[in-house]
C-alpha cells in the first residue's frame, strides 16, 4: 500500500482522454476483418499496427503481444485500444467494434490433432534439455532435468483450447531410489490436492496515465514494478529509457495484480500520447488469476507404516504465457518438498500453457500451494494410518540422510516446539481425540447423525523474494546516504509505509541516528535506482539486508572518508558458509490449528478457532506483525471456503510470536496462507470423515461428498 | 440527460448518460477524491458513499437514480460533528484502516452507529464485510466500532 499519493483515478489533466480496451471473446483463432464504425474526430482507435516499436512486454525471458496483431491466444486478450474524451464515449465507441475471426472449432480440432500424433506432439513438445546440478551437489545426490519448450520465447504460441495444454516446462528432481523403494513397498497412500482458479478480488484500480511534457513521456502508473513499465513503454513508443520517466501512484497490490498490467497499460496509453498529443488515461477492472495446480502424491509405506518414498506429480496451468516460469518451479520445488523423514523421492512439476489470461504472482509463485499438499498430505496419511497427526509429526519430522545439500536446512527442533505450543494452546490432543471418536462412529451413518466438527494441524515454513537462482535479482540496488547534519536518506522503488518504520530501526540502531532524521525517498524512475518489483514480500527481509549491509558499509567508511557517504548496495549470494547451499534466504517458521463445524442445515463450515505459531525473524513491531498474521489467517481461511466461511459468534484467531533478538525480519505471510489451507482441509476431512482434497473447498463440495458418500 | 442531486450538501447538476455510475460521477465529473473504485461491480466495497444516509455502493448506482438524492462522500463526512466519534474509535482502538478503504470503512461504520446505538458484534461485522479489504482485523473493527457507539451515545445524551 502506497502512502498519500494520488490514486489513478484521480488524476486528471486538461484534455484528458480516458481508454477502454477491446478484447478478444474467444479462446483462439486468427482475426480476419474487424469493423470499425465511422467514428468521431475526437476518437482515437489503436490498434497493432499502430504501435511505433516493438508490440511485445517483455517480462524476464517471456514476451507477450501489447496488442495482438493476427493470431489470438487467450479469451481477453487485448486486441484495439479506444481513446475518447469521455470513458462513457469509450467504452461505447468499444462495444460498437465488432472483430471476425476463423472458424476456431476447425482450429481446435487441427491441435488435438496434433496432439494426438505422437510424431506432431514430439514436434509440439521438442525439448531442448539442460541438466542443472547444483555446483556443490554430488550427481548421485540429486539429479534435475529441466526441459524447456523452444516456444516460450516467442511472442505467439500457437492456438490451443481449454481441453488441450501445453507443456511449456518440466523439471524432474529425484534423490534416493524411489522406484526401487516403491518396489519393497508394503502399503501405498495416493491423493490428489487441487487448487482451483482463483481470481484476484479487484480492490483496487489497475491502469496508467500517460502524457508529454518538454519532449519526455511522463507515465503515472499503479504499479508494483515502475522500472518495468519504464521499460515496456521505453520498447513498444521507440524511445529512450531516458526520455521515459514513471511515477508510482496510489496502489493496492492484493494479490500482485500490478505487476505487469500496469505495463500494458502504461505502453498503450504512451502510444496515444503519441498519436494524439494529449494527455491518455487507461483504467482497467480486468482480474488476475492464481495458477491452478493439481498435485499428486503417492507415498509408499513399509511394513511399520514408516513412509519410505514419495512420488509427486505437479501440474500448474499458468495460462498462455508463463512469466517466471523458472523461478515458479524453483518456488513450487521447494514448497512440495515433504517435511517428514523419507529415502526417496522423485517429483515431477509441469508447467502446462492453455489458452487462458496469463497467470500472475498470486500471493507468491506456487510455494504455498505446493506447500499446502505436502502438509495435507501428511494429515492424510495419518488419517489413513489412524494416527494422531500431532504425534505422528513430532515421531517424524526430522531430517533425511538423503535429502541433498541444497534443499532448505529445515529447523526441525524449532518445528517442534511451534507444534507443541500451537497444541497446547488449542486443547489440541484432547478435541482431536473426541473428534477421531465422533468421526470413526459415523462411518455407518449420515456425515451429520449428531454433528460434524474436525481440527487440524500443519507446520512449516515460508520464504521471502526470489531464489537464488533468480539471475535479474543481481540488477536491483537500493542506496543509503550519510548526510553531513547526520541525516540519512534512502533511495529505492519500492513503497512500503508499514515496512518503513522497519527500516528506520534497523538504520537507527546500525549508524546510532534518530529515527526522525531518517528518509525513505521513493521518487520517480528518473531519481531512484531499480530496486526490482515489490513483490513476494521481498521487502521485509530482502530489502532490510540491503539496508543491513549498506550501515555496514557506512560504518567502516564514517570517519575515514568525508560526509556525505553514499553506499549503493545490489542483490549478491551471501558468502557465509551457513547460508551458502540454500535456494531461499530468509525463511519463516509456523504451525497452525483450525478448529470447525459444519452447520447441518446449510453445509457452511463455521470457524470455532484458528491458532497459530510463527517465528519471523527479528521483531520490531510486534503489535503490528501479531495483527498481520491474524489477518492472514483469517484471509486464509476465507479463501479456502470460497468466500463462504462463516465464524463463531466469537471467533477465535489467536496468534502466538516467538520471539528473536538478533538477525533481519521475514515475512510470515506465505507460511500462514500455505499452513492454514492445509490444517483447514485436514479439518474439513474429520468433520466429514471424507477427504477434502482441493481448495477452494466450500458448501458445494460438501454436497457432493455428501451425495456420492465417499469415505475415507 | 440532466440529473440533480446533492452532493455533501451542495446542489449539483450532472449531464451525463442515464446509466453513468454514480462512482464515475464522483470521480470523473465532480471533484470527489476519496473514491478509489477497483472492481466496478459492486464487489470490492471501495465506493461505498451515503445517500439519503444510507451507504451504497457507488459503482452499481446509476445516475437517474441519484436524481434529487443527498448523496455525502467521505469529504461530505469528514467535516460533521459526527466524524470525530468515528476518529476516537480509530484512536482508542490504536488501529486506522489503510488509506485506501479508510473512505469507505469510516462510512460504513458511522451506518452502523448511526442506525443502531447498541450494535451486536454481528451487525458490525455483517456491515464492515460490505468493504473487502483486508488491512485491518475484526477485533480491531469491533473494538472501533464499539468505541465510536460509546462516543456517540454520549453525544445523544448531551443534546438530549
Amino acid at each position: 500500500m502506497t502512502k498519500d499519493k494520488d490514486y489513478i483515478s484521480a488524476i486528471k489533466r486538461p484534455g484528458l482522454l480516458y481508454g477502454a480496451i477491446v478484447r478478444s471473446d474467444i479462446p483462439s483463432g486468427t482475426i480476419v476483418s474487424i469493423d470499425l464504425p465511422d467514428f468521431p474526430k475526437d476518437i482515437h482507435i489503436i490498434a497493432s499496427k499502430d504501435i511505433p516499436g516493438s508490440n511485445a512486454v517483455k517480462v524476464l525471458n517471456t514476451s507477450l503481444p501489447l496488442l495482438a496483431s493476427e493470431t489470438v491466444t487467450y479469451k481477453g486478450q487485448p486486441i484495439l485500444a479506444v481513446f475518447a474524451p469521455s470513458s462513457e464515449a469509450a467504452q461505447s465507441a468499444a462495444g460498437y467494434i465488432r472483430i471476425n475471426y476463423t472458424d476456431t472449432d476447425e482450429l481446435q480440432l487441427n491441435f488435438k490433432h496434433k496432439l494426438d500424433d505422437p510424431d506432431q506432439q514430439q514436434e509440439i513438445q521438442s525439448i531442448a534439455k539442460t541438466d542443472i546440478p547444483h555446483p556443490n551437489s554430488k550427481a548421485d545426490e540429486i539429479s534435475v532435468e529441466t526441459e524447456e519448450s523452444p516456444d516460450t520465447e516467442k511472442p505467439d504460441v500457437p492456438p490451443s483450447t481449454d481441453s488441450v495444454s501445453k507443456e511449456i516446462l518440466k523439471k524432474v528432481i529425484k534423490w534416493g531410489n524411489p522406484d526401487k523403494l516403491f518396489s519393497e513397498a508394503d502399503s501405498i497412500i495416493e491423493q490428489t490436492y487441487i487448487t482451483g482458479p482463483e481470481q484476484s478480488p479487484l480492490t483496487a484500480p489497475t491502469g496508467a496515465m500517460a502524457e508529454f511534457i518538454k519532449d519526455k513521456l511522463i507515465v503515472h502508473a499503479a504499479t508494483q514494478w515502475p522500472f518495468h513499465v519504464r521499460n515496456v513503454v521505453s520498447e513498444v513508443c521507440g524511445v529512450t529509457k531516458r526520455k521515459v520517466t514513471v511515477y508510482q501512484t496510489g496502489y493496492h497490490p492484493t494479490h500482485d495484480e500490478k505487476l505487469i498490467y500496469p505495463s500494458i497499460y502504461g505502453a498503450l496509453c504512451a502510444v496515444a500520447a503519441m498519436q494524439t498529443g494529449q494527455p491518455a488515461r487507461l483504467i482497467s477492472t480486468e482480474p488476475s488469476y492464481r495458477p491452478e495446480s493439481a498435485i499428486t502424491r503417492k507415498t509408499a509405506f513399509n511394513s511399520d507404516h514408516e513412509p519410505l518414498a514419495e512420488i509427486i506429480d505437479i501440474q500448474t496451468n499458468v495460462g498462455a504465457y508463463a512469466f517466471f516460469a523458472d523461478e515458479m518451479i524453483q518456488q513450487i520445488a521447494a514448497g512440495a518438498a515433504p517435511l517428514y523423514d523419507i529415502e526417496g523421492i522423485r517429483m515431477t512439476i509441469r508447467l502446462l500453457s492453455t489458452p487462458t489470461p496469463p497467470r500472475h504472482h498470486f500471493r507468491g509463485l506456487g510455494f504455498s500451494s505446493a506447500m499446502y499438499s505436502a502438509e495435507a498430505h501428511a494429515s492424510h496419511i495419518t488419517m489413513q494410518t489412524q494416527s494422531n497427526p500431532l504425534v505422528w509429526r513430532l515421531k517424524h519430522l526430522k531430517s533425511s540422510k538423503s535429502r541433498p545439500s541444497d534443499q532448505t536446512k529445515i529447523k526441525y527442533t524449532l518445528l517442534k516446539e511451534l507444534l507443541e505450543n500451537t497444541a497446547q494452546r488449542a486443547d489440541f490432543y484432547r478435541k482431536h481425540a473426541v473428534y477421531e471418536m465422533q468421526r470413526q462412529k459415523q462411518q455407518n451413518f449420515s456425515p451429520f447423525f449428531r454433528y460434524a466438527r474436525g481440527i487440524g494441524i500443519a507446520c512449516g515454513y515460508g520464504i521471502n523474494g526470489f531464489s537464488r537462482a533468480f539471475s535479474e535479482e543481481k540488477k536491483h540496488s537500493i542506496t543509503v546516504t550519510l548526510e553531513e547534519n547526520n541525516a540519512v536518506t534512502v533511495s529505492l522503488s519500492i513503497v512500503e509505509p508499514e515496512v518503513e518504520k522497519i527500516w528506520k530501526s534497523i538504520i537507527s540502531e546500525a549508524l546510532g541516528v534518530d529515527a526522525s532524521l531518517i528518509t525513505i525517498e521513493y521518487g520517480d524512475t528518473a531519481h531512484v535506482p531499480d530496486t526490482g518489483p515489490d513483490v513476494l514480500r521481498r521487502e521485509i527481509h530482502h530489502i532490510s539486508n540491503l539496508i543491513d549491509r549498506c550501515c555496514d558499509s557506512i560504518k567502516s567508511q564514517r570517519f575515514i572518508e568525508p560526509l556525505p557517504i553514499k553506499v549503493k548496495r545490489g542483490f549478491k549470494l551471501p558468502a557465509d558458509s551457513d547460508n551458502k547451499l540454500q535456494l531461499f534466504s530468509g525463511l519463516s517458521w509456523g504451525s497452525v490449528i483450525v478448529e470447525l463445524e459444519i452447520d447441518t442445515i446449510t453445509l457452511e463450515p463455521i470457524i470455532k478457532g484458528a491458532w497459530g505459531s510463527f517465528e519471523c525473524g527479528r521483531i520490531f513491531r510486534p503489535e503490528k506483525l501479531a495483527s498481520a498474521l491474524t489477518k492472514s489467517l483469517h484471509e486464509g481461511i476465507n479463501r479456502c471456503g470460497g468466500a463462504q466461511i462463516r465464524y463463531g459468534r466469537q471467533p477465535l484467531i489467536d496468534v502466538f510470536i516467538k520471539e528473536v533478538d538478533t538477525g533481519l525480519p521475514t515475512s510470515a505471510t506465505e507460511t500462514a496462507y500455505g499452513l492454514i489451507a492445509a490444517a483447514y482441509t485436514a479439518a474439513v476431512s474429520q468433520a466429514l470423515n471424507s477427504q477434502a482434497a482441493s481448495l477452494p473447498f466450500g458448501p458445494g463440495d460438501i454436497l457432493k461428498i455428501l451425495e456420492h458418500g465417499s469415505k475415507m | 440527460m440532466k440529473i440533480s442531486c446533492k452532493i455533501n450538501g451542495k446542489a449539483t447538476v450532472f449531464n451525463t448518460y442515464a446509466d453513468k455510475p454514480l462512482a464515475l460521477l464522483l470521480v470523473e465529473d465532480s471533484e470527489i477524491t476519496s473514491l478509489s473504485p477497483g472492481c466496478g461491480k459492486g464487489i470490492c466495497g471501495n465506493c461505498v458513499v451515503l445517500m439519503d444516509n444510507h451507504p451504497v455502493l457507488s459503482c452499481i448506482i446509476p445516475a437517474f437514480k441519484i436524481r434529487e438524492k443527498e448523496i455525502t462522500t467521505y469529504e461530505g463526512y469528514a467535516k460533521t460533528r459526527f466524524y470525530n466519534d468515528v476518529v476516537r474509535g480509530y484512536e482508542e482502538a490504536g488501529a486506522k484502516p489503510c488509506s485506501y478503504c479508510m473512505a469507505s470503512k469510516t462510512l460504513l461504520i458511522e451506518s452502523v452507529i448511526h442506525e443502531n446505538s447498541a450494535p451486536e458484534v454481528d451487525d458490525i461485522l455483517d456491515m464492515l464485510s460490505i468493504n473487502k479489504c483486508s488491512c485491518i482485523d475484526e477485533k480491531d473493527l469491533v473494538k472501533i466500532v464499539e468505541t465510536a457507539v460509546k462516543y456517540r451515545r454520549r453525544r445523544r445524551v448531551r443534546r438530549s
